[in-house]
């Protein structure tokens, strides 16, 4: 079946809706600017974060609740603000867009140069907003399938790492990571049930490696996805999974790349052959 | 072609592993060799007489409540590694106008003093009970038993400790 107009308003809705969801959940683990009250920040090795430091936005939000709480409702309201454009005036919408791809950029920039954000999380607030640009059914094919390629690499490359830095391949690996990720937990909750599993996992380091090399296998698996779009269901469950067993083992969210399988689940469609109208078959 | 110049930089940024530029990344998190240590320094966070426990706090509020800690502690010296890598970049480039400009690289001065009395209030909305007193303290833990042992009975404050009682940090 060829991608159509209707395809392209099911993936928008969806991609909005998967946005606003994540936007609650940071609301609600108090995780949005105004309830992490920035304070100091903590510059990253990165070329574009520091031609973005110049300006001087990062260091205006700190002790600036006012700034927060408007940086917050901007970020907030942008995406639906975007969806009832789409549904309503179709034809502002892709000028919109472009607004929430920079306002996405200097909220991100900001928030990660605070502590506890991690940069490379946040890649779906940064890059996905880019296929609401496109007023063109072909372009928003192609870029839906150009993000597909992106989560593909960024599990594979995960992979890679792994085995070019040797982690693969050293049994201790696993052990190591818990104690130096969750030393805290396991001396504050000796007794808790992920205490108990962590030092399992420990003494039976074997299970352990088991874990960390199952891994590294879903994570190299993507690589399918770059000769054959078949598999993306299979390779969607799998990503659910490695997304489930991060939560409960590593106690890592990756919530905030969960946006990504929606380029899956509609990878299967062929190219356009039409996509004059755009505006108005929306 | 934006998408070419994305694959290229993409693969330049992975095979260089320094510096990444936004949005291109290298995604090599937990993939170095780690192996167990025999001892682990292990922070605790003691709030009105009590140490705060993991299994009483979500993976978000948990990160919140150590990684401001963890951050002051190294951000001054961070920063100004990374405005030293920065300028031997720019210097390279021939970028010198850009060199001279630090003050947006680095935090104004926060004493622990300071530190401790914003995490205090800070640490009111995470705990969602009134804070009254605050002590981060530092204790060296064992691996070589079936769990993390204390090495020494006695923890070591890292940072001074707060008390809502006097208003002020007590040393």
């Amino acid at each position: 079946m060829e991608f159509s107009y209707r395809h392209r308003r099911q993936i928008t809705i969806w991609l909005v809706v998967l946005f606003i969801i994540l936007l609650a959940d940071r609301w609600w683990n108090d995780m949005l600017l105004t309830q992490m009250q920035p304070y100091f920040f903590y510059t990253r090795m990165d070329v574009i974060t520091w031609m973005f430091m110049y300006t001087g936005i990062h260091q205006w939000l700190l002790n600036n609740p006012t700034a927060c709480i408007l940086f917050d409702a901007i970020f907030a309201l942008l995406p639906l603000g975007y969806l009832l454009l789409f549904l309503f005036k179709p034809q502002w919408s892709f000028g919109f867009a472009w607004w929430w791809v920079f306002f996405n950029f200097v909220y991100v920039q900001c928030f990660t140069l605070y502590p506890t954000n991690s940069i490379e999380g946040h890649i779906a607030w940064l890059l996905l907003p880019f296929l609401f640009t496109c007023s063109s059914l072909k372009t928003f094919y192609f870029v839906l399938h150009f993000m597909r390629y992106f989560f593909c690499w960024f599990l594979v490359s995960a992979g890679l790492w792994k085995l070019c830095q040797h982690g693969a391949f050293n049994p201790d690996e696993m052990s190591a990571i818990i104690y130096m990720q969750h030393k805290e937990y396991l001396v504050t909750s000796p007794h808790a049930w992920f205490s108990n599993f962590y030092y399992w996992l420990i003494k039976n380091s074997w299970y352990g490696y088991a874990m960390y090399v199952a891994s590294v296998i879903i994570e190299l698996t993507f690589l399918i996805g770059f000769f054959t779009r078949r598999f993306d269901r299979v390779l969607l469950a799998l990503y659910i999974l490695f997304f489930i067993m991060d939560v409960f083992v590593m106690r890592i969210k990756y919530w905030e790349l969960v946006p990504f399988i929606v380029t899956m689940y509609y990878s299967k469609y062929k190219i356009p052959t039409y996509s004059k109208g755009s505006q108005a078959s929306i | 072609m934006v998408m070419i110049l994305f694959i290229v930089g993409q693969a330049v940024i992975n095979f260089n592993h320094g510096a990444v530029a936004t949005p291109l990344y290298n995604y090599g998190m937990y993939s170095e060799v780690f192996k167990v240590k025999p001892v682990y320094a292990v922070i605790k966070v003691e709030v009105n007489g009590r140490n705060l426990r993991g299994e009483d706090f979500s993976i978000q509020q948990w990160d919140k409540i150590y990684l401001p800690i963890r951050y002051y502690l190294a951000a001054d010296s961070n920063n100004n590694q990374m405005i030293d890598i920065r300028n031997r970049m720019f210097s390279k480039l021939g970028l010198h106008s850009l060199q001279s400009s630090n003050h947006h690289f680095t935090n104004t001065i926060i004493s622990p003093k300071q530190f401790m009395d914003w995490y205090a209030k800070y640490l009111d909305e995470i705990v969602e009970a009134p804070v009254q007193s605050v002590l981060i303290k530092q204790q060296p833990f064992s691996s070589q038993k079936t769990i993390l042992s204390p090495i020494t009975d006695t923890d070591q404050l890292i940072l001074p400790a707060w008390n809502s009682a006097t208003g002020t940090v007590v040393k």
